[in-house]
């Protein structure tokens, strides 16, 4: 057990000290230098080399380490990019509570989505930060306006890329963006437009031949960007364009829902040709973006109609024909749109209206769904308290109320049976269509 | 006030005629129905107490002339036209005595009978038509006790309840169902009114756990549903509904998933018209935009055409079943209500509102 051991030091009685508490004292001693190493090593800033290391933020939740360091050459970054992170905060008790979306995140609108990153060693490139922010703050919106901004900012980043001297640029660039991607993420759920461009530019990049310099290889790429921009945001909704006001007769009542920059093109231009026409415009809480939309086309001298989505079923009898964008199309044929597309489709349905959505093929989409809550983004609840008179809500306290929560989702499923017509650049289709063109699609690849 | 009522009803209680029909005139949207109802049935025993008349048949001409100046043709008047109804069967009731028949009992032997003079002198027939409308507001004071009383029949533990907007008599549905289950509900917020937000807040403090979601998630949310429970504003006749802006696609999209619609009203709200035009329009009353698109946005204000519908049209075939202060029936049952509730001749509003004529039969 614990003999006493003599521990003698010059000048001094012999003192009397049990093995446990030797122990002690060298767990002691211990502790103390590392103690020392960390401080030392956080002068030098983050990410460097060796062991991981726990970054103590305000607000932080403690990630889980794996075991890094795997005698890979990449464990340095690997470890970097999981000190960057910064956990999407624990939903605010109110909306945790919705047993069947508990699944779904809820981001902090109180936490300013750059919280984690440091201005020294950061390697999310200054074009994403913003383009991060703008995001979660609701500047850009909409599927196009957001893959063209993410493309924009892959821009950047490549022309601003230098590969390190030993790897090489299909191997190290990839690498480089991870932090990048995973930072958007992290500050919004990414759109399946968004998805698909980064699938496509990842697959670019390992593509790109060894033989080419680095700044032909950064030539390649930046043109691959914008190729894909071109071909399936520019040309392609003027592809749509052409064949959906085709579809336009004099004396149409057009119903759109909210705003969708590729229906608002689709409409300009059909007025261009001197089309006479009306639309019915549908709008919802909590956004109401069907606002501007009226704003666009009343200043083309459209006349419109304005309506909530409450009152679809009073209005739709004076509508010919609905016309809707999507967000995504998924394999088994359903449609990914702004919450409320579905309602519209099945009133459109049961008044024996025809439904034309519109839709780039790159948004097509390899997941199934049947339902609306298995995939879907919560936004934030606090903007469904907003009223237009000055009165306020009376849930306003939600968050103190144990029992009241809000929800606001932002996508919605509409069923194939619902949606007549799928118009995309390369034909007009049916829902069921979306596995062929997405095989198309792979094949060409 | 027209001269024959004049002639017939004494001074104040004129006055107090016209104060009602003023009343019922200015309309005041968040006036309940219930009130609206108690009003009208006191008013009109001081009608039948003061006026005069000697046979059952006056009595119902001078009814029928003071109608004229209530504007019972708007839309959200079916409450009180369906009680002015009800004291209209009363007073005939009384009147044909114990040989009473009502389109129940069989077509031909209820038009066999005629409005005679009956055997009864006035103060009799009085005493009697006023015991018989005391019992009518003992049944409206109980007919929310009476639909309340059986959530507990209509809910079971740990069910996710889908209602829309704000209702007092579904409101305290849930919450008696709620001391003796456990359930959560979701109520649609009913924009622009919002009103489900205070539904909300109500059921919250009583207990609910309770999920507010904007109008246009209602399809994304309603397979996860178990029941939509609802209130209206009137029953037609065949089990249509005249229900808030927004119930008609509730309605669809629950059919669509095969969620059963609950409709909890009280039978006062039952009206034996029906749909008067596929026209949306000639169903519907519009209301002013200002909580869809704010007046301070004036220019596109001026260039577009904002609609605001107050009323939506929800067909019976989208309706599972009415729980009323009778107990519960399929929307097809609701034709042999009308028939003991209300006497054929009074089914029309025009004839209800006719012009005295001083020799009619």
């Amino acid at each position: 057990m614990s003999e006493p051991v003599v521990a003698a030091t010059p000048g001094t009685e012999p003192v009397v000290k049990t093995k446990a508490q030797l122990k002690a004292e060298r767990r002691a001693i211990q502790e103390a230098q590392r103690a020392a190493k960390q401080a030392q090593k956080e002068q030098q800033g983050q990410g460097g080399g060796g062991k991981p290391k726990q970054q103590q933020q305000p607000q932080q939740k403690q990630q889980q380490q794996q075991p890094a360091g795997k005698g890979k050459p990449v464990a340095d970054n690997k470890t970097a990019v999981k000190s960057q992170q910064q956990e999407p905060v624990k939903p605010p008790d109110g909306c945790g509570r919705v047993e069947i979306l508990s699944h779904l995140k809820l981001y902090d609108r109180t936490i300013p989505p750059t919280q984690a990153l440091s201005f020294t060693s950061s390697k999310v490139h200054p074009a994403f930060v913003k383009l991060g922010v703008q995001m979660a703050r609701d500047i850009v919106v909409g599927s196009n306006a957001r893959c063209a901004a993410l493309i924009c900012a892959v821009k950047t980043f490549i022309a601003d890329y230098k590969c390190p001297k030993t790897k090489e640029i299909r191997s190290h660039l990839n690498i480089a963006l991870k932090p990048c991607f995973t930072y958007l993420s992290q500050c919004r759920m990414m759109c399946v437009s968004m998805e698909n461009f980064i699938k496509h530019i990842k697959l670019q990049i390992t593509k790109s031949s060894p033989e080419l310099t680095e700044s032909e290889a950064r030539e390649e790429l930046l043109e691959a960007c914008e190729d894909f921009f071109k071909e399936n945001i520019y040309l392609a909704g003027k592809s749509i364009t052409e064949k959906a006001v085709n579809r336009i007769v004099n004396g149409d009542t057009i119903l759109i829902f909210k705003k969708s920059q590729l229906i608002l093109h689709i409409l300009l231009e059909a007025k261009a040709q001197n089309k006479e026409f009306k639309v019915m415009v549908v709008d919802s809480r909590p956004d109401l973006s069907g606002v501007s939309s009226c704003e666009r086309l009343t200043a083309a001298g459209i006349p419109c109609s304005y309506v909530y989505i409450n009152s679809c079923t009073y209005i739709m009898k004076k509508v010919t024909k609905v016309m809707l964008a999507a967000d995504a199309l998924l394999a088994n044929g359903y449609v990914l749109g702004p919450v409320g597309t579905a309602m519209i489709g099945l009133i459109a349905n049961t008044y024996n209206k025809p439904v034309i959505v519109c839709c780039e093929t790159y948004k097509f989409c390899e997941r199934v769904q049947t339902d609306s809550i298995l995939y879907n983004e919560l936004a934030d609840p606090d903007s469904m308290l907003k009223t237009l008179n000055a009165e306020e809500s009376p849930v306003a306290g939600w968050r103190e109320s144990p029992n009241t929560r809000l929800v606001n989702l932002v996508y919605d499923t509409t069923p194939p049976a619902l949606v007549s017509i799928v118009i995309t650049e390369i034909a007009e289709l049916p829902c069921s269509s979306a596995p062929v063109v997405l095989r198309r699609g792979a094949v060409k690849m | 006030m027209d001269p024959f009522l004049v002639k017939k009803i004494p001074k104040d209680t004129v006055s107090r005629l016209e104060e009602f029909a003023l009343y019922l005139r200015e309309s005041k949207k968040e006036r309940r129905s219930y009130v609206s109802v108690v009003k009208t049935l006191n008013v009109f025993r001081d009608l039948i107490c003061t006026a005069e008349w000697v046979t059952a048949r006056e009595l119902i001409k001078i009814i029928k002339c003071y109608c004229k100046y209530l504007p019972l043709s708007q839309s959200n008047e079916t409450d009180v036209s369906n009680v002015v109804r009800r004291i209209l069967k009363i007073i005939r009731e009384e009147n044909a005595g114990p040989e009473a028949t009502s389109l129940a009992d069989g077509i031909s032997a209820f038009f066999k009978s005629d409005m005679k003079p009956s055997n009864l002198g006035r103060s009799d027939l009085q005493d009697n038509i006023l015991n018989s409308i005391v019992e009518l507001l003992v049944e409206l004071d109980t007919s929310k006790s009476n639909i309340i009383n059986m959530a507990l029949e209509h809910i079971h533990s740990n069910e996710r309840i889908l209602t829309y907007g704000h209702s007092n008599t579904i409101r305290d549905f849930l919450l008696h169902g709620r001391r003796a289950r456990n359930f959560e509900v979701i109520v649609c917020e009913s924009g622009p009114s919002l009103q489900g937000h205070k539904m909300a807040a109500e059921l919250s403090e009583g207990g609910i756990k309770t999920t507010v979601i904007a109008d246009s998630a209602a399809f994304a949310i309603i397979h996860a549903v178990n029941k939509v429970i609802i209130g209206t504003h009137t029953i037609m006749a065949d089990g249509a509904l005249r229900a808030t802006n927004g119930v008609h696609q509730l309605a669809m999209a629950a059919k669509y998933f095969s969620v059963p619609v609950i409709v909890c009203a009280a039978l006062y709200k039952l009206s034996p018209t029906h749909l008067c035009s596929y026209d949306p329009d000639a169903f519907n009353k519009v209301i002013g935009p200002e909580n869809m698109l704010n007046f301070s946005n004036a220019k596109l204000h001026s260039k577009v055409l904002i609609s605001n519908p107050d009323f939506d049209y929800v067909p019976s075939d989208l309706i599972e079943l009415f729980i009323t202060n009778t107990g519960g029936h399929a929307p097809s049952y609701l034709y042999r209500i009308i028939s003991e509730l209300y006497h054929p001749d009074d089914y029309d509003l025009d004839n209800m509102c006719v012009e005295t004529v001083e020799d009619e039969l």
